[in-house]
């Protein structure tokens, strides 16, 4: 095949040009196409003059022009339905958002669904129509690169709301991620791409606010219970320890009473040894779990680190061995208590067995359930509360055995 | 816009920022700088940017997106100020949170409608902007929507203090009937006379807190099937200070509000609890300075101020009948444990 020199190609370039075609992209495709068809017949013998001549005949004086308009009406159609699916996805997601909060002010149920379909719609919907939309616009690679980190942001933030919906633990990462891409990607290119000219100030003014959104979400997010809720539990943790020390006092004056007797004092014995040993694995669990939340507390001090942490009991008490072992020790408590107690004091056993039952269900379910009913969500504060007032329950058996095996001493004396 | 503006703007941002900061850190001053950079973020910057903006739209001839602007920005500062009571654990945070965020998407929402044909470009920065708002928004409140309540905790204290309240008022009945009537001696009848006063004080205050919690008890279980609104003819007294606004959900928060605030629920306690620790200090078998700090265990220690009566017996503002009753029930606990206290210091157990 013979290859056209320059100047050749230049006449090509030339004509074609002399069209004043606006499509650079389909200014380079008809060059390489005509001069392809030229190069065909010069090697069929034909001077370049007679294969050019023979070439813009078979096109006609029209064709570049009429090909580019029927171009340029295609992709104004596709752009066309590009825009209208973006709108229509905004609309959607607006439209469900708006519809959940009226649901949820008058009180309906599905407001959830409604909302959390919104945040779908708004995350693989019209985040990537959108972007793919502007991206195109783009000329320059920073421009490029900032709408890759917009998109991943509006594409992940929702998704994090969405599954949110569902407690999944990735949805507070999606969240970071987002907000990462945000913070560190799209607002720093943002400020760096900022032409000095009139429309300066507004643009530096829409990142500005936008910064400011991004704070008080964060802030929001942050969200955990009011002070007043975690002095009202601290306090009901001060008082279920004053009340267990208390119970213990009333306790020693008891067991110092069947101390006289000599055939109840072996199993006197034997219940405040097994209730202090047990009260003192249980402080001891409490202080550890102290420890583990906040390493750097100190005995004495009132607040400790998440004190206010909806998720550390998940983390070291749910998740944790000692807790299984500490859930079955009082367990074989409640068996020994039990079996001391005569079959004719069919009251008192229920009130123990109540009373050292760590479940809302009447029967006695499996440690996972135990676990998750004492101490699944609650606060640190809280977790530490319940704690004092298992200790609470196991001086008050203590105390109902006690003050029983007396009532039986004095009955027989 | 001026460029001072926008500088002022970034200064604003930064207090926010330090707030935040300071807030998860528990430093004191979280609050302030909280409230004061939001307060002169909108006031200074949002209100600024507003201006400018509807400058442009009137250059523009754009009529319609100045109704828009005008609505969009009364949306957006109600809905920075019911984020701002919720971190702040403001009362209004449901109104402000629920009522910006719908102003705000409604606004969004007729603006895509209406400008289907408009030329008008959205930029990457507003849609993020409105990404932020109503994904966070969801965010959140599924979070918090998913997070058990503290129902089932507040239950299993009350259990425990119940438990404790009657073996302590056993004990001292047991007491005061088998040692101190009995106790004949001459020389002990003014110390026999106030541990009587004591224990008669004690049983008043008990049954106090015991008819309160009859109330709220049945309350609760008529809750169930009541839908009205509460009579607001039944509040004695001036109401204090309630967090979540009155609504159908909150029916049981404002019925139990009217029974704890009538003269005869926490007004009555609160005195009852007043004299007892009158009687306290005239106690006999103890120093004055272990008198006292008796005295100051019928004391909350972490009143929150202005918050009244409300807040002492209760623990909290925001609360819900498991709370009060669990509360109230410590209180029951507390008042036996400080009888048996003194008692015990005067006689032989």
């Amino acid at each position: 095949m013979n290859n056209l020199n320059e100047s050749q190609a230049d006449l090509i370039v030339q004509w074609v040009k002399s069209h004043h075609l606006t499509i650079h992209s389909l200014e380079n495709e008809f060059i390489d196409h005509i001069c392809c068809d030229v190069e065909a017949l010069m090697a069929e013998g034909k001077s370049f003059k007679t294969a050019f001549n023979f070439s813009q005949m078979k096109l006609g004086d029209n064709v570049l022009n009429g090909l580019e308009k029927q171009t340029i009406l295609q992709l104004t159609y596709n752009q066309r339905v590009m825009k209208f699916m973006t709108k229509l996805t905004g609309i959607i997601v607006l439209f469900s958002f708006f519809a959940a909060i009226i649901s949820n002010v008058i009180g309906l149920d599905y407001w959830k669904t409604l909302m959390a379909g919104g945040m779908i719609v708004l995350s693989i919907g019209f985040a990537p129509l959108f972007f793919i939309e502007h991206y195109r616009q783009q000329e320059t690679g920073s421009q490029k690169i900032l709408h890759i980190f917009g998109f991943l942001a509006a594409f992940l933030i929702p998704l994090a709301a969405f599954l949110g919906l569902f407690n999944s633990p990735n949805a507070v990462k999606l969240l970071a991620v987002g907000l990462i891409f945000l913070v560190f990607g799209f607002i720093p290119l943002s400020i760096i791409s900022i032409k000095k000219d009139t429309t300066r100030t507004a643009l530096s003014g829409s990142i500005i606010i936008l910064l400011f959104f991004v704070l008080l979400s964060i802030g929001f997010t942050g969200l955990k219970i009011s002070k007043d809720r975690i002095n009202s539990w601290l306090f009901i943790s001060d008082a279920t320890k004053e009340s267990s020390s208390l119970l213990n006092d009333l306790n020693q004056s008891y067991f110092i009473q069947l101390k006289n007797d000599t055939l109840l004092t072996g199993k006197a014995i034997e219940i405040v040894e097994k209730s202090d040993i047990l009260v003192q694995k249980m402080s001891g669990f409490r202080d550890n779990f102290i420890m583990e939340v906040d390493p750097s507390f100190k005995e004495g001090k009132v607040f400790f680190q998440n004190i206010d942490n909806h998720f550390v009991g998940q983390k070291y008490l749910i998740n944790s061995n000692a807790t299984d072992v500490l859930l079955n020790e009082i367990e074989e408590y409640k068996n020994l208590i039990l079996s001391i107690l005569t079959d004719e004091n069919e009251l008192i056993k229920q009130n123990i067995a109540s009373l050292l039952k760590n479940d809302a269900q009447d029967v006695s379910q499996d440690l996972n359930s135990q676990k998750n009913f004492l101490f699944r969500d609650f606060p640190a504060i809280t977790d530490v509360a319940l704690i004092n007032s298992m200790i609470v329950n196991v001086r008050v058996v203590e105390y109902q055995t006690l003050h029983y095996l007396t009532v039986k001493s004095s009955i027989k004396n | 816009m001026k460029k001072s503006i926008n500088i002022a703007g970034i200064i604003f941002l930064l207090v926010i920022f330090l707030g935040i900061v300071f807030k998860r850190l528990h430093y004191p001053g979280a609050s302030i700088l909280m409230t004061f950079g939001i307060f002169l973020f909108i006031a200074v910057y949002l209100l600024s940017f507003l201006i400018h903006l509807i400058k442009l739209a009137k250059a523009e001839g754009a009529g319609i997106n100045k109704i828009f602007l005008y609505l969009g920005f009364t949306g957006i500062i109600i809905l920075t100020f019911g984020i701002l009571s919720k971190i702040m654990h403001w009362p209004g945070a449901y109104y402000g949170l629920w009522g910006g965020i719908g102003l705000v998407s409604f606004v969004f929402l007729m603006f895509l409608v209406l400008n289907i044909k408009s030329k008008e470009k959205v930029s990457m920065i507003s849609v993020l902007i409105v990404v932020v708002l109503l994904g966070t928004f969801s965010f959140n409140t599924f979070r918090i929507g998913n997070i058990r309540s503290m129902n089932d905790a507040y239950l299993f204290s009350e259990a425990s203090f119940s438990a404790n309240s009657r073996i302590l008022w056993k004990e001292c009945e047991r007491i005061i009937n088998d040692q101190v009537a009995k106790d004949t001696l001459a020389s002990n009848i003014k110390s026999k006379n106030d541990l009587m006063s004591i224990h008669l004080k004690v049983q008043e205050t008990d049954l106090i807190i015991g008819s309160i919690l009859e109330k709220i008890n049945i309350a609760k279980s008529e809750g169930l099937t009541i839908n009205g609104p509460v009579n607001k003819s039944n509040f004695t007294q001036e109401r204090i200070y309630i967090k979540e606004p009155l609504n159908k959900s909150n029916f049981m928060q404002e019925r139990i509000y009217a029974i704890l605030m009538t003269d005869e629920g926490l007004p009555k306690l609160d005195r009852s609890i007043a004299e007892y620790r009158k009687l306290i200090e005239t106690a006999p078998g103890m120093n004055a300075e272990e008198k006292q700090k008796l005295s100051e265990s019928l004391v909350y220690p972490y009143l929150y101020e202005g918050s009244g009566l409300l807040y002492k017996f209760t623990g909290g503002n925001d609360f819900t009948s498991d709370l009060t009753l669990c509360n109230l029930m410590l209180w029951k606990s507390k008042i036996w444990e400080i009888e048996y206290v003194l008692l015990s210091r005067n006689i032989k157990i």
